[in-house]
């Protein structure tokens, strides 16, 4: 069997599973919502990298003091700003899901938002006292660890309401005198009620139990989220999703699987640094993003330095269009226009490369010699300039460079074979 | 001048080629980009909706949502960002 054939008969089973993950509508709406979140993390980064002056004990540059003193002085905003954008983010998912998963079902969107943020409060957050004078509640959870909980009472909400409306359960019918407007709300009402008290059962349970539902599902998942912050994880996913995109095939099926343990990741390190404590994870979104994925997936500004040099026309045509795309991480003209998406001579470097990436930023993120990341400012933003905001390390932007000449240097053999094709069809055409 | 509808993941990549199909279209075409998440609100007035390669696995599920063709860019134009190319195809398609 040649490559062709194999190809395109795993091209058969994976484009089908593709749609199937890509289509599926709860996996659809966590990825909806998390792509969606896109302004609540940038403000968060911003408000981290403010609060992250570099400075130590023998700086003297006046600006960075001048910088320093500005964080601590405003330590209170900035807090407060992280805590409702990067330590906040299981609210704005919560109300992601509701909203695409409401749309799925083409249902209006106010009476199940209000339902699942009723959810959101009374299971994700946490009372401590409720007075008179002043009530305080625990939004701890808010953040990265109350991300599955939230999830879960967006789809236990938005599920239960439309299942009751679409069976007309309890639907009170009013005569047609009244304003259609009126008779939809009525035609709710029950089914809303009933949807909010399943909230109330829940937490009662829980209560019960003496513990709360939040903590409880964290506790159930925390093992399998420490073990997806890990080395070997890196490198399957890196693999997998490379597999994927060789196919030409974008990985934004895996987004509802990998959004939360990225997204919740990032989360909790921008917590810890608010915090001042030791940040726990290394697989972030702005990881992935920034170290792993050097100009989108394939990591090809590497292989778009090498093309723009290349003898072949068709090859500098293509490094041409690329490369400025590729400094802001998008790899589509790249994979499709030379191609590497089913060229055999690319597979093994368009696989190496981004792991290799992966293997060694975890290893130096893990061990501490370049510190964790706390912040993510975009996915556009070029992998130097992220590596450095996202830990403000001076070191980051540098690992980024050598991991640039190293995925050139593996590129560079399949590079010249492809390029002396290129050359040899091109001297045909002009002979 | 007549609506023609790009889609890929979050709209980024098929932003650069829509401007360069309304270049070589000389104002007859109005082309817009969109992300998957977003495509089915914007449907007004489209009159063929071209997915990026990346994303030709929910063309089957984008097709039950809409009334206009759907068709695949092919890989060769979408990498060299070939506006005219694309073009070329477009006015097949739309018979033009």
């Amino acid at each position: 069997m040649n490559f062709n054939s194999i190809s395109e008969k795993i091209e058969k089973h994976i484009l089908p599973l593709a749609n199937k993950l890509s289509s599926q509508r709860h996996l659809k709406a966590i990825r909806d919502a998390f792509m969606s979140l896109l302004p609540i993390t940038l403000l968060g980064g911003v408000a981290s990298v403010i609060g992250a002056a570099p400075v130590t004990e023998t700086t003297t540059n006046g600006f960075l003091l001048a910088w320093a003193g500005f964080a601590s002085q405003n330590s209170l905003l900035l807090s407060w700003i992280n805590a409702l954008t990067l330590g906040g983010m299981a609210l704005y998912i919560c109300m992601g899901i509701t909203y695409f998963l409401s749309k799925h079902f083409k249902m209006d969107v106010f009476i199940p938002m209000m339902i699942t943020m009723f959810g959101f409060m009374m299971l994700v957050c946490n009372p401590i006292e409720l007075g008179w004078a002043g009530s305080s509640i625990d939004i701890s959870y808010m953040g990265g660890q109350g991300l599955l909980p939230a999830m879960l009472v967006a789809f236990i909400g938005v599920e239960l309401y439309h299942y009751m409306r679409e069976h007309n359960w309890g639907r009170i019918t009013l005569p047609p005198s009244v304003p259609a407007s009126l008779t939809e709300v009525f035609a709710g009402l029950v089914p809303a009620f009933l949807t909010l008290s399943v909230y109330v059962v829940i937490w009662i349970i829980f209560n019960a139990l003496g513990t709360n539902f939040t903590a409880f599902i964290y506790s159930i998942i925390s093992p399998a989220l420490s073990a997806a912050d890990s080395l070997g994880f890196t490198i399957i996913v890196t693999l997998l999703l490379h597999l994927f995109w060789f196919f030409g095939i974008h990985d934004a099926a895996f987004g509802a699987v990998l959004g939360p343990i990225r997204d919740g990741n990032l989360s909790i390190n921008a917590a810890a640094q608010a915090a001042g404590e030791v940040l726990p994870h290394v697989f972030t979104t702005s990881f992935w993003v920034y170290f792993v994925i050097i100009g989108g997936c394939g990591s090809v500004l590497s292989l778009a330095i090498l093309l723009i040099t290349s003898k072949s026309k068709q090859l500098k045509t293509v490094g041409r269009v690329g490369i400025v795309p590729a400094f802001f991480g998008i790899s589509e003209p790249i994979i499709f226009g030379v191609p590497l998406m089913l060229n055999p001579i690319f597979l093994i470097p368009f696989l190496l490369t981004s792991t290799v990436n992966g293997i060694i930023s975890f290893l130096l993120l893990d061990s501490g010699f370049i510190a964790k990341t706390f912040a993510m400012l975009s996915w556009q933003m070029p992998s130097v300039f992220g590596a450095f905001l996202s830990t403000m390390d001076i070191k980051a932007p540098i690992l980024i460079i050598v991991l640039i000449l190293i995925d050139m240097l593996i590129y560079f053999p399949f590079f010249k074979m492809q390029e002396k094709q290129c050359l040899a069809m091109e001297n045909e055409e002009t002979e | 001048m007549r609506k023609v509808m790009l889609v890929c993941n979050a709209g980024m990549s098929t932003g650069i080629l829509a401007k360069r199909i309304e270049e070589a279209s000389e104002g007859q075409l109005q082309v817009r980009a969109y992300g998957e998440a977003e495509y089915a609100d914007n449907l007004d007035g489209v009159e063929l909706i071209l997915v990026g390669p990346q994303l030709r696995h929910q063309i089957p599920t984008i097709k039950k949502n809409v009334t206009v063709p759907v068709q695949s860019i092919p890989p060769k134009y979408y990498g060299l960002m070939d506006g005219k190319g694309v073009f070329k195809e477009i006015k097949k398609l739309l018979e033009m």
